[in-house]
């Protein structure tokens, strides 16, 4: 059971997962607004939610780990990669396909997506500290 | 751990729809900035096409955005059986209405038609017809200087609808 709590990195790794997302976006809005004038540029996006989902449901699916004993699955956490991608959702400016508030509005929700997951982990691992030295 | 996983699809769930939604509130009032400064700056353009036809005024009409409710529609094109009895069933629309989502809003910008002729005696102006008067477009500056006003305080308002939805998410985030 203890063995379970402490080592099993599946929450702790999702969410350095998210963290890995979000600094990968804050590079790709970065670069979409950099480049907002730049012609022949074409917008990038990152897409992970999907990937996220549909490694949470086949982790589902799978056989249950049922005993601490049992091996785990070292592929488990192989397609939660985010994936940078043109995406155009049909907006011109002028000079290429960049949306200068949609950039922004992708910048706020992926700092509330790092602050999200940065909080848990941090949660997570102050409960393990807590464990560890016990209250004083 | 299986709250946490559940955690984890909840990121992308619907608490970041109200920050699409007022993005999406930006992106159009940018659109009808575009337009308003267009017709400032071509409020003496008398002849667009060398034809002598003057500019015509640009406006930007605001909509839901009609691919957010494309599955609402795509529900509604499905159903081809028609209400012709009223004792056939009924429950079918209320259902599919209640599936829709809230929209965001899609701006277009179209051309509006010269309303009244904004003529002035001109004989010495090269886009002057047959009688000596030259077609100006139809644009009324004060009517673009408040339209303006609008613009930019609707586009602060979605700012503000932005930070405030940032903030209850991080507020959230203390407890």
């Amino acid at each position: 059971m203890l063995q379970e709590i402490l080592f099993d990195r599946k929450p702790n790794l999702l969410l350095g997962k998210m963290l890995d997302k979000a600094a990968l976006a804050q590079r790709v809005i970065a670069s979409n607004v950099a480049n907002v004038g730049t012609p022949g540029y074409e917008r990038l996006g990152v897409s992970f939610d999907e990937a996220l989902k549909s490694a949470v449901r086949a982790d589902r699916m799978h056989f249950k780990r049922t005993n601490p004993k049992h091996m785990p699955d070292p592929n488990w956490s192989k397609n939660i990669e985010p994936k940078v991608a043109k995406v155009d959702d049909g907006y011109w400016n002028g000079i290429n396909n960049v949306n200068i508030d949609r950039e922004m509005v992708e910048l706020a929700k992926n700092q509330l997506d790092f602050n999200i997951a940065s909080k848990l982990l941090n949660q997570k691992y102050s409960q393990l500290r807590t464990a560890i030295r016990g209250r004083r | 751990m299986e709250f946490i996983t559940h955690k984890a699809s909840l990121f992308r769930g619907n608490i970041y729809r109200s920050i699409d939604i007022s993005g999406s509130g930006m992106t159009a009032q940018r659109k009808r900035m575009d337009a308003i400064s267009s017709n400032i700056a071509n409020v003496s353009v008398t002849n667009v096409d060398g034809n002598g036809n003057p500019y015509l005024r640009r406006h930007v009409d605001m909509k839901p955005d009609p691919e957010q409710t494309f599955s609402y529609a795509l529900s509604k094109a499905d159903m081809k059986m028609k209400r012709s009895d009223r004792w056939h069933m009924p429950a079918i629309e209320e259902v599919v209405e209640k599936r829709e989502e809230i929209p965001l809003v899609a701006a277009e910008e179209t051309e509006i038609p010269n309303m009244k002729k904004n003529v002035i005696f001109d004989p010495s102006h090269p886009d002057a017809d047959e009688n000596g008067y030259v077609t100006y477009p139809d644009v009324n500056i004060l009517q673009e200087m408040t339209d303006l006003m609008i613009a930019n305080r609707a586009f602060e308002a979605n700012v503000t609808v932005v930070n405030a939805a940032k903030q209850m998410i991080m507020k959230s985030l203390d407890i």
